[in-house]
């Protein structure tokens, strides 16, 4: 008899078959439900980012049952806020983050980030530095783990100082003499960044600082922004943009070295962190440069401010253990990858100093000897102000900048601006 | 008398036409230099290498021809697989949201029915709320919908935007009532006016119509960020964006893709330029 | 009832049943991906949400606050300067183009592929290019100018010139879309037309006011509604070339809904600015469309 043909997916054998690719099936489902998502800013291909991938291979192979999957987006969005609060607010976010210091604040007092104290046990602690500890520190827990500090300094060209017959300025009058000087070379004294943002404001900081003067108290409760030394920090910038020491427009922010007229030869300063060593090694070889810390009023103590990422774990992840023991093992386990990410990867410091020990021999060479001796023990970390905060003192520099408002008035505004702020915030 | 040149009436004239070419003319020169300068600046600029991108002050034509530059784009991110996406959805999207379009467009211009005012006044003012207010709010229906991740949600939120509605509807009350009235009376329902009347004479808005909509789906930048996440889903628009850093930009990279990533929409534009001439020689007539 | 009004009924129901079935695909498309995010952003405007923990209940207290804040009046303000010059000189010139390009005349296909070159890169790209134009020192407009003597200008860097020249980038980046869009409108007036009147003896000024202009009333009116509205809504441009600044000086106010919802986290206070500014948009637009009502033929 003519067999039918729809029996033929009834026949045993089919029946164990089928049951089989159902199973197979499910694998990927189960594995999807353990994979931790790790959002990162960047491109694939760039070789930091290619360093990050080969770790998450690496614990992939060792740590069968917990995978983890690394992601690039675009760093504009990344960092403007666009991507994470969308995801967030639509409860789809990633498992692992990086935050900065702004986005720290907001995201832990929004319940977002979990609680990974238990991370830093004593030992642990130890081996930070107090000031990366406090910056991730909210109500006496951790929530974020950090693991990159670049100062900033100021960015010289001796030849070009050379040729215009100055020395390196020590204070905020011989730098504004020497810009005077500079300019009627028909060179670009300085460069500072001239578009507004966490940028601009993270680069203004230190002068802010070198006058003793900030913009709250250290609890964020109170504003102290409204005073003289404050009124000198913004004048200073004041003089510097009208006064023509400093391009009032940049093609690219100034943190892109190459991109700036320093990079070209054609600046002999600019106000910028550790990042540009390495920019400027393979990018514009031909330049002469050195680092100096930045120049201060007359009489006080050198101070500046280091940035870096934190890596922070979203508190709605499925897989909270699994997502901080990826975590401490990127970066509290032994000194291996904090070092690689440091020294090979990229050039920055680490908040560990048995990772700084570690990697002594890399931070004994010229530039980086000068930025791990003078300057990084002077570094403050960056604030952790939300954007709002960020955007009122930015609009106080930007007034003084390109409105020629005076210091104090621009002071005195911002005071009442952020007075406003922090009692609503809370 | 022979041989004097006399000046007539159509001479005068001869001579006005022929200055107002020469102006003609001369504008169109200006502005095409206007027009073409930052493409250019972009073409020469992808040229260029890493430093010489960047030179202060700049240099115009590139010292060595980095047509590397070119192959890093490709190799450096999956290229090809995000021009594919773009591609798929921009067609797709185009071809879809015209046939939608027309359709509605040619009832909001031409058939009579209650609350047709109310309804195009509420469909024009979708075009008023900025898009960043309804990123969040979209995003959760598509997500709920399942669609993260997949060409769905590139391609099924792109289709329905009032633009191409509007911009047809005006066209639809310009053409002469006549031929449609005709048909009309010859008994032909409002359909069959709308398939063999309206929507052949609507070809060079079509044309126009398909091109806006092709590019600007090639374009779309951010819904495409937020509603896909794996690399194999990523559209042109991203590729470009990822050689922007935290310290550095590849601008030379930047440049190169955007390059690429012009000329399709170029190619449509001059292919359907043809095609809207053929238009002309149709409406032109009565 | 009259035997020849029954067809007619019928005839009529055939008429508006055909409209609503030819509306509905776009319409509940609409439905589903504009007027419910709206109507839900509209619900997220009476509350107070950082997109991380739950919302808060507000009523019209964000509409209440925002009546009270400089800063999104100083946007309002700015916002509505950019397009009181940007819509009319966009206007002037894609139609001017326009005309320019459909005469019969050689080698004027190639100019209108030139001219539409600016639209088919993306808004960011043509941004960071003129960004550089613009720059002080190597920007290529300050070389132009200095070729006839005058000093190099800050532009986007200063406070008076950088909406103007934000300006000028928008309209260099639409006047091709435009130009396009009156391009198709012209070629729908009839040639017989334009004979006509040649034949009554008028010249190009005179066809141009009594012919042209009128019947391009419907064109007319999308492009303005549209550019008004594009305007009222300009971002990706004023982001990448001054992120609202000079200090402040191109604070749009499509760039104050962005901070304010994506950085500062005030999602709720956020829409409800959103939705001001849609009213805004909206009462603009209706009044366009009562100057400009357009006839039928």
């Amino acid at each position: 008899m003519k067999q039918n043909p729809t029996n033929k997916m009834n026949h045993p054998s089919m029946k164990r078959l089928k049951s089989v690719i159902f199973g197979l099936c499910l694998i990927p489902l189960v594995c999807l439900g353990q994979t931790i998502q790790f959002w990162k800013f960047g491109s694939a291909s760039d070789s930091a980012n290619q360093g990050l991938a080969k770790w998450v291979d690496q614990w992939n192979k060792e740590n069968p049952g917990k995978q983890v999957q690394i992601r690039f987006f675009p760093f504009g969005e990344y960092m403007d806020g666009t991507l994470l609060t969308t995801a967030f607010a639509s409860g789809s976010g990633p498992d692992i983050f990086w935050a900065s210091p702004g986005t720290f604040l907001q995201y832990a007092k929004g319940g977002v980030l979990a609680d990974i104290s238990d991370l830093f046990t004593p030992e642990a602690k130890q081996d930070f530095s107090k000031a990366s500890i406090d910056a991730i520190t909210v109500d006496g827990k951790q929530y974020a783990m950090p693991f990159e500090q670049e100062p900033v300094a100021l960015l010289y060209n001796p030849e070009l100082l050379q040729k215009a017959g100055l020395q390196i300025p020590k204070t905020w009058d011989e730098l504004l003499a020497a810009c005077e000087k500079l300019k009627a070379a028909n060179l670009v004294p300085i460069v500072i960044e001239p578009q507004p943002g966490a940028y601009q404001n993270f680069t203004w900081y230190p002068f802010l600082w070198q006058t003793g003067a900030d913009v709250t108290d250290p609890e964020m409760t109170k504003a102290t922004f409204d005073s003289p030394g404050t009124a000198k920090a913004l004048d200073l910038w004041r003089t510097l943009i009208q006064k023509g020491y400093a391009p009032r427009t940049a093609s690219d922010i100034t943190a892109n070295v190459i991109a700036t007229p320093f990079g070209s030869g054609q600046a002999a300063m600019q106000v910028v962190g550790m990042w540009a060593i390495q920019q400027l090694q393979s990018g514009a070889p031909k330049i002469k440069f050195d680092f100096t810390p930045l120049p201060t009023p007359t009489g006080s103590n050198p101070v500046t401010v280091y940035g870096g990422w934190n890596q922070a774990i979203s508190a709605k992840s499925k897989n909270l253990a699994v997502a901080k023991e990826f975590t401490a093992w990127m970066w509290l386990k032994g000194t291996e990858r904090p070092v690689e990410w440091c020294t090979k990867l990229n050039s920055k410091f680490s908040p560990r100093k048995s990772v700084l020990e570690a990697a002594k021999s890399f931070y004994d060479q010229p530039y980086l000897n000068t930025f791990r001796d003078v300057i990084l023990p002077t570094a403050r970390a960056e604030p952790r102000y939300p954007a709002e905060l960020v955007k009122i003192v930015g609009d106080s520099l930007q007034a003084a900048m390109f409105r020629n408002t005076p210091g104090a008035e621009a002071a005195a505004e911002g005071q009442k601006q952020i007075e406003t702020f922090l009692k609503s915030n809370q | 008398m022979s041989g004097i040149p006399t000046f007539t009436a159509s001479t005068n004239k001869r001579l006005y036409r022929r200055l107002s070419n020469v102006l003609s003319y001369s504008i169109c020169g200006v502005v095409a230099l206007i027009t073409a300068t930052p493409f250019v600046w972009m073409a020469l600029g992808s040229l260029k290498n890493a430093t010489e991108v960047v030179e202060y002050p700049p240099t115009f034509l590139p010292r060595q021809f980095a047509w590397n530059n070119y192959v890093e784009v490709f190799t450096s991110v999956p290229f090809l697989r995000y021009i594919f996406n773009s591609f798929l959805v921009a067609s797709t999207v185009t071809l879809v949201a015209l046939l939608f379009h027309s359709m509605a467009a040619y009832s909001l211009a031409r058939l009579r029915y209650p609350g047709r005012r109310i309804l195009f006044l509420v469909i024009i003012s979708t075009l008023m709320i900025p898009a960043s207010i309804t990123l969040i709010p979209t995003f959760i229906i598509v997500r709920s919908l399942g669609w993260l991740d997949t060409y769905w949600a590139l391609i099924v939120p792109a289709l329905f935007n009032a633009f191409g509605i509007f911009l047809l509807r005006q066209f639809y009350l310009s053409l002469p009532l006549e031929l449609e009235e005709a048909a009309r009376i010859d008994g032909a329902s409002p359909a069959g006016v709308f398939l063999h009347i309206a929507l052949p004479l609507s070809r060079p808005i079509l044309a126009t119509l398909a091109v806006f909509f092709w590019l600007a789906n090639w374009n779309n930048y951010l819904w495409p960020l937020i509603v896909t996440q794996s690399p194999e889903m990523r559209v042109i628009q991203l590729g470009i964006a990822s050689f922007a850093g935290e310290h550095s930009t590849q601008w030379q990279l930047i440049m190169a893709s955007s390059t690429v990533a012009a000329v399709p929409g170029l190619i449509l534009y001059v292919f359907l330029q043809n095609f809207l001439i053929e238009g002309i020689k149709m409406t032109g007539i009565k | 009832m009259n035997v020849s009004s029954r067809p007619r009924l019928v005839a009529r129901h055939i008429e508006a049943i055909t409209g609503y079935l030819f509306l509905l695909p776009d319409l509940l498309g609409l439905l589903i991906f504009l007027i419910i995010p709206i109507a839900y952003a509209f619900f997220i405007s009476l509350h107070d949400w950082n997109a991380l923990s739950p919302m808060r209940w507000n009523g019209l207290d964000n509409y209440v606050k925002l009546l009270s804040d400089t800063q999104f009046w100083a946007s309002l303000k700015i916002t509505a300067i950019y397009t009181l010059i940007y819509v009319p000189v966009l206007y002037v010139i894609s139609l001017g183009l326009a005309l320019l390009v459909n005469q019969r005349l050689s080698f004027l296909r190639f100019f209108r592929t030139i001219f539409f070159v600016p639209v088919v890169l993306s808004l960011v790209v043509s941004s960071l290019m003129w960004k550089y134009i613009f720059d002080e020192r190597a920007g290529l407009l300050n070389f132009l100018i200095g070729l006839i003597g005058i000093p190099p200008q800050a532009w986007l860097g200063s406070v008076e010139l950088a909406l103007p020249s934000i300006i000028i980038v928008s309209v260099w980046i639409q006047m091709g879309y435009f130009m396009v869009i009156f391009i198709a409108g012209l070629q729908d007036i009839p040639r017989d037309y334009y004979e006509a009147a040649r034949i009554d003896g008028a010249n190009r000024v005179q066809m141009f006011f009594w012919i042209t202009l009128p019947l391009l009333k419907p064109t007319s009116l999308f492009v303005i509604v549209i550019s008004l509205i594009a305007s009222f809504q300009v971002f990706d441009q004023v982001w990448v070339m001054t992120r609202g600044g000079p200090s402040r000086a191109t604070q749009v106010t499509a760039v104050y809904i962005y901070q304010q919802a994506f950085q500062y986290l005030n999602l709720g206070y956020g829409s409800a600015v959103a939705f001001v500014l849609f009213v805004v948009i909206l009462g603009c637009s209706l009044i366009q469309f009562r100057l400009l009502r357009s006839t039928q033929s």
